[in-house]
């Protein structure tokens, strides 16, 4: 007997979940970002308080003073669900594995000037502390947020964070002993560069409001410190001065970067944009944070490009600014 | 895949610890920062003492996960492209994934978001990864069984049920308790309760059934979950020792979160067993099986080792025990008697699952349950079925029906009672260690009384025979008949 | 006597792990369910890189074996070079 499939018309009941369909309908199959996001976060009769903090209840928007009337319309441009997220960066882990095995198997680090070598691990090093602030914050985020749009991908950049974090110590042992990451963490907690940058991260974490938190760690932070350490920094002046090597096994951090501020831009701006007051709070917020992580980065600016440290840093807050300017803020 | 952070002057333990716990420093606000570190009454001298087997540099777990997915997600891909929902052992087995979605895939969101907040209360990367594994799970679930809601009824509209439905007050009730807890109890609770009691059952020996099912979707989605679990189960299990091991004063903390937690999970593996032995058209092993060969016989023997510890089973191992030989069925029949108003379909198990039964549950199955089955199959044959109409009371505690306590009558004496009825004495004795916390259901129970499925959902429940879901998969397979 | 036992889904990756399992440990029995093998040793079980190696033809990192492992039970002893499961501390 021959089956003939496609004479069997086999009709879906329906398209997606109601949680979903709410969202976007139920005239076409919704894709899997679509159904991994939309409607996952419980809303009502929750069965206890938090132990922990009983004013709220155990998802609570008024967590935050932003105010949105449907904390889903924070998507994320880049539709990531945990597993295109993974493949994504497993592909790019494929990619620093070339690099490390390029760099090791042509001793490219110690064709470096020593020079160079020792100020890269001083610049460098000690940020290794910032980012897993980053972890630190976007967990806060994941945990305190409010709806599964805007929490879910917080919980997964608190992972690249520490991804950072970890290819920076990665780093670190390939440039020297690991004695290094101790020199890097003793000038962490006392080198005087170090300490505006060390309070400010430290203060972050004091921060209640989870999307305060974003726009002072995704935002602020992350917006500022990653153009000046791994864009000018690396990409620019020590690959310009024979530490490419650096420049490949840092490749991670600058991608990363460019593809995840779509997600933090998106964010931003859809808030911004829904009331005036969320648009107030969101500039006072940016205007507060990146001006004290633009202090706190002088030091470490002129550490790093010595004469030409400060100037470049008023470029990269310019550029900043601009940025800002886009996502409809006054930065 | 080339091991990474390979340094000659270092071992694994002392690059873990740059890779992990290097990365912290002591703040100058600890107090402000970590509030909740010592909310609880745990004392921790030294972190570093943590060991944390298994526990992968993020690079290999991108590439681990990445490799998992990639192979996931093409299975989940062929299965929904060849319609595999026609190649089901029986349209009964739907049930079992209505069940999966409506109570368990809802507290895998609660694990992440649970997990999140230990990671920033504690400081704790290991959390951070464990959170996004329950994220990962809680995605692929809802992936694998996308395609089974375009075809089957009792899935569409599982979250509102998780929040509204008395038949899933229990795990709402677990997964919101999880939630409400401290980052040390919340540890603990997931290393003696959820992973061990619900994820060595349902994720390996149940998952493994739904492949002889026919099911490859859900079956590979919980089966590479499994993976992850593992994981946790081991990290689980260091920090219980690593926080008995700290200080004296923890040692009655966690065995007190030991004795509720262990208790909680086996009053919500009740869901787990009537999948196991009732809505598995082609049977393997039987809960009573499943539950002494992942559950009390492993976690039996890592009690062992913590006796030196000071740690002792929880303090309910033995009425857990004698338990599983009744769970399933009870729960069978009760689901029978509110089958109108449930979001998922029951029916009359056939003479080969009634032998099944008997010979796996020699002398019980046949002396207190056959019985009924067999009356419920003479109801079913003749359409006279008492059906219940209003909701049952549900357990102060774990949220599930008091036996007996059925009908509007018991549901005002229960109200005058202000929800202070019991399942069993265990659950009595949780709610009478935190009546304040325990007290607050009253309101939830209250609300899922008074909430029935809606008429439009009228499809999603009732018996199998006759039902939208039996008709289909009958057409769809050209009219073929199965056992 | 106790036994320590771990579990992999069955497929042409885990094989040769499976198989250098079974090599190295002589006491151990392994029992074939769908989908799954289940392997449980009296006391203890080791996992060998190098024994795996060898089955498998190409370098391996004891970290791959999680993508297929299921279930365990004892305590776990890893280095980069071994993994072992026993009931000793």
């Amino acid at each position: 007997m021959t089956v003939d499939l496609q004479a069997r018309e086999i009709q879906p009941l329906r398209n997606t979940f109601s949680h979903v369909a709410r969202y976007v309908g139920d005239d076409k199959p919704a894709t899997r970002y679509q159904e991994a996001t939309f409607g996952a976060q419980a809303t009502s009769n929750f069965h206890y308080r938090p132990t922990w903090d009983p004013e709220y209840e155990l998802f609570d928007a008024s967590r935050s003073k932003v105010v949105l009337a449907d904390w889903y319309v924070l998507k994320d441009p880049r539709q990531f669900y945990y597993g295109t997220w993974t493949m994504a960066r497993a592909r790019q882990q494929d990619a620093m594995e070339s690099s490390y095995q390029f760099v090791e198997s042509r001793d490219l680090i110690n064709k470096m000037p020593d020079v160079l070598r020792d100020k890269v691990c001083q610049v460098i090093i000690p940020i290794r502390h910032v980012a897993w602030g980053g972890n630190m914050n976007n967990c806060m985020i994941a945990a305190y947020g409010y709806g599964t749009a805007f929490t879910a991908p917080a919980s997964l950049h608190a992972m690249d964070e520490l991804g950072v974090a970890q290819y920076i110590t990665r780093l670190g042992l390939a440039l020297d002993e690991p004695s290094v990451l101790d020199a890097g963490k003793e000038a962490w907690l006392n080198a005087p560069q170090w300490q505006a940058l060390r309070h400010l991260v430290e203060d972050s974490f004091v921060v209640r409001d989870p999307f305060e938190i974003f726009v002072a760690q995704n935002l602020a932070i992350d917006g500022l410190l990653y153009p000046l350490i791994f864009g000018h920094f690396i990409d620019d002046h020590v690959a310009l001065n024979g530490g490419t090597a650096v420049s490949m096994l840092s490749a991670f951090m600058v991608e990363w970067h460019e593809e995840s501020n779509r997600w933090v831009d998106a964010v931003v701006k859809t808030a911004a944009a829904e009331s005036e007051a969320n648009k107030a709070l969101i500039n006072e917020w940016t205007q507060s944070w990146s001006k004290r992580m633009h202090d706190a980065l002088v030091p470490i600016a002129q550490m790093a490009l010595g004469d030409k440290g400060v100037s470049t840093l008023e470029d990269v807050f310019t550029q900043f600014q601009a940025r800002c300017k886009k996502l409809g803020l006054s930065a | 895949m080339d091991t990474t952070v390979k340094h000659p002057a270092m071992n694994r333990t002392q690059r873990m610890l740059a890779l992990t716990r290097d990365l912290a420093w002591p703040v100058r606000q600890p107090d402000e920062v970590f509030p909740a570190r010592s909310q609880e009454g745990i004392r921790i001298h030294d972190w570093s003492a943590l060991r944390q087997p298994l526990q992968p540099t993020l690079e290999q777990y991108w590439k681990l996960q990445g490799d998992k997915d990639k192979r996931l997600y093409a299975i989940t891909d062929a299965f929904a492209q060849n319609n595999g929902q026609l190649g089901l052992s029986d349209a009964r087995y739907a049930n079992a994934i209505k069940l999966l979605l409506q109570a368990f895939t809802p507290i895998e969101y609660s694990a992440h978001r649970g997990y999140a907040r230990v990671a920033r209360q504690l400081g704790l990367t290991d959390a951070a990864f464990q959170s996004a594994d329950h994220l990962r799970h809680h995605q692929v679930e809802i992936h694998a069984t996308s395609h089974f809601n375009k075809y089957f009824n009792g899935m569409h509209s599982f979250t509102e049920w998780f929040d509204n439905h008395w038949m899933l007050s229990v795990a709402k009730s677990y997964a919101d308790d999880l939630l409400s807890a401290g980052p040390f109890e919340f540890l603990v609770a997931m290393a003696v309760g959820y992973t061990p009691v619900i994820g060595n059952t349902l994720h390996v020996s149940f998952m493994s059934a739904a492949a002889d099912n026919g099911d490859m979707s859900t079956s590979s989605a919980g089966l590479t979950a499994q993976s992850d679990k593992v994981r946790h189960q081991v990290a689980g299990q260091t920090l219980v020792a690593f926080l008995v091991q700290q200080d004296p004063a923890n040692l009655p903390l966690v065995q007190a979160w030991i004795d509720k937690w262990f208790w909680r999970s086996v009053r919500l593996s009740s869901l787990v067993a009537v999948m196991q032995d009732y809505m598995l058209p082609y049977r393997s092993q039987s809960w009573q099986q499943v539950w002494a060969l992942y559950v009390s016989q492993p976690l039996a023997k890592v009690f062992e080792t913590w006796e030196p510890l000071g740690l002792s089973l929880p303090h309910h191992w033995q009425e857990a025990q004698e338990q599983q030989a009744h769970v399933s069925h009870q729960t069978w029949l009760r689901l029978c008697r509110y089958s109108a108003g449930l979001p998922l379909h029951v029916w009359a198990p056939n003479a080969a699952a009634l032998n099944w039964l008997s010979e796996k549950y020699p002398g019980t199955f046949d002396a207190l349950f056959r019985p009924h089955m067999m009356g419920l199959g003479h109801q079913v044959a003749h359409g006279h079925r008492p059906q219940e109409t209003t909701a049952p009371v549900l357990c102060g505690t774990c949220q599930l029906p008091v036996p007996g306590m059925d009908g509007a009558h018991a549901l005002a004496q229960a109200q005058s009672l202000k929800g202070r009825c019991f399942c069993s004495l265990p659950c009595q004795q949780l709610f009478n260690l935190d009546a304040d916390k325990h007290s607050a259901q009253a309101a939830s129970s209250a609300q899922r009384h008074g909430w029935s499925l809606p008429a439009k959902q009228a499809v999603d429940s009732g018996l199998f025979d006759g039902s939208q879901d039996e008709h289909n998969f009958k057409e769809w397979n050209g009219g073929a008949q199965h056992e | 006597m106790s036994n320590v036992f771990i579990a992999f889904q069955v497929n042409e990756e885990s094989r040769p792990v499976v198989d250098a399992i079974m090599a190295d440990n002589p006491n151990a029995t392994a029992v074939y369910s769908p989908g799954l093998v289940k392997i449980d040793a009296p006391n203890s079980l080791v996992i060998k890189r190098e024994t795996i190696e060898e089955q498998l033809g190409q370098r391996y990192d004891l970290q791959q074996m999680q993508v297929n492992l299921v279930t365990l039970s004892g305590h776990i002893d890893e280095d980069d070079d071994q993994f072992t499961l026993s009931w000793n501390h």
